[in-house]
């Protein structure tokens, strides 16, 4: 009789009626429905619509990840994921250290991801940076960013910035 | 012999010697710049002096335009330079060159498209500055593929698929010498795109050591 019970009852009904037995029958055969959490949805990369629009979001950021290849490209270009690439984990460590290390160096200036390219022996580091600073200090930070990072990396190390006045033209669009 | 954009090469410049390697980005027209004494130029052979002048003219180098004279001069090569390509021409030591009956130049990619733009690129060079090129070829693509449990415990219904394409690009030259050779496969590897590698095998043609010979036999 519970059994039918359950099956025509909705879930949080269920649960309430579940709850109730508990207390007033504290004996009572708990015979609940087993039911998977919902995993076939994805997550990475998106974004949530706020009610009055006003999230901005990159090109970028606006593209999902499945759009990769398609509307969107790769921050990172290597050979190391070709058929025998070689290097792929110590690539990828580096690549972490390279984009925390920039963003870190330039204080809430970079407006679009930091773009790493590999050729040869050199890295070569990319990205849109704001104009807040003046172009004294920006030259500081790409000598400084250059000279660490090739010490560390223990290879030529190239900066290809390019920067915008305003904020506003980096935004695809709000949502 | 590997050469890939992504691993280590010779460094083919300092910051501080004053010379630069730009890399080609397709689209742009940026063009190598190099120390005078990193180009390979080779002393009597038709298809290598117009590459040395070509590269020249192209790269807008500061030192004066070298004269075919000024091929068998000897330079003292300093260390800075280290360049595995280049040969030492000694006066009065001429090491010969070694003759390629073929140089097969095989890209990988992820894209392609690069792959596609970078032959353009191989072919118009090897067609101005003489190469032969004898083919080329696009063999199949190698598909990797992954699938891999989406959740990080139980659900072991739902899984997420990944995979990795990688295209080839075969290009193929003929009867070429070392100093072309080299040169030129220096000059395609400066301007191989990031993303791209490059693995180049090359078939020489050596002379019968003296030992081997037929028998009396066969030559009466």
């Amino acid at each position: 009789m519970s059994a039918i019970l359950q099956r025509f009852i909705s879930r949080s009904q269920l649960s309430l009626w579940h709850n109730t037995v508990q207390w007033m029958l504290p004996g009572a055969e708990l015979r609940g429905l087993h039911t998977t959490a919902i995993a076939n949805k994805a997550q990475a990369g998106r974004y949530r619509v706020t009610r009055d629009r006003s999230r901005p979001l990159t090109y970028e950021m606006a593209n999902q990840p499945f759009k990769i290849a398609h509307r969107k490209s790769w921050n990172s270009w290597n050979t190391t994921s070709l058929l025998e690439g070689m290097r792929e984990p110590e690539t990828v460590v580096e690549d972490i250290f390279i984009r925390r290390f920039m963003t870190g160096t330039w204080h809430n200036l970079f407006l679009s991801e930091v773009i790493i390219k590999r050729q040869h022996n050199m890295v070569r580091i990319a990205g849109i940076v704001h104009q807040k600073i003046n172009a004294q200090k920006m030259y500081f930070l790409t000598g400084y960013c250059e000279e660490l990072l090739s010490y560390w990396l223990k290879c030529p190390v190239k900066l290809e910035l390019q920067t915008v006045t305003d904020k506003q033209d980096v935004i695809y669009k709000y949502i | 012999m590997w050469r890939r954009a992504g691993a280590g090469l010779v460094v083919l410049s300092g910051r501080g010697a004053g010379s630069e390697v730009c890399a080609r980005v397709p689209g742009a027209t940026t063009w190598i710049r190099a120390t005078p004494t990193a180009l390979p130029l080779c002393p009597g052979l038709p298809s290598s002096s117009p590459a040395g002048f070509l590269l020249q003219a192209c790269g807008g180098l500061a030192h004066a335009p070298t004269t075919p004279h000024r091929l068998l001069h000897t330079t003292p090569r300093s260390a800075a330079e280290s360049d595995a390509s280049t040969a030492v021409v000694q006066a009065g030591e001429e090491e010969l060159d070694r003759l390629y009956s073929r140089v097969d130049v095989e890209c990988r990619g992820h894209e392609p498209a690069v792959l596609r733009s970078y032959q353009k690129f191989v072919s118009t060079a090897a067609a101005h500055l003489d190469v032969p090129l004898e083919g080329i070829e696009w063999p199949k693509k190698h598909i990797q593929r992954w699938t891999l449990l989406k959740s990080i415990h139980i659900h072991k219904k739902h899984r997420v698929q990944y995979e990795a394409r990688t295209h080839f690009l075969v290009m193929r030259f003929v009867r070429l010498t070392s100093s072309t050779a080299d040169t030129f496969l220096e000059y395609i590897q400066r301007n191989l795109p990031e993303g791209v590698a490059m693995k180049v095998t090359k078939h020489e043609i050596e002379k019968l050591p003296e030992h081997v010979k037929p028998s009396a036999e066969v030559v009466a």
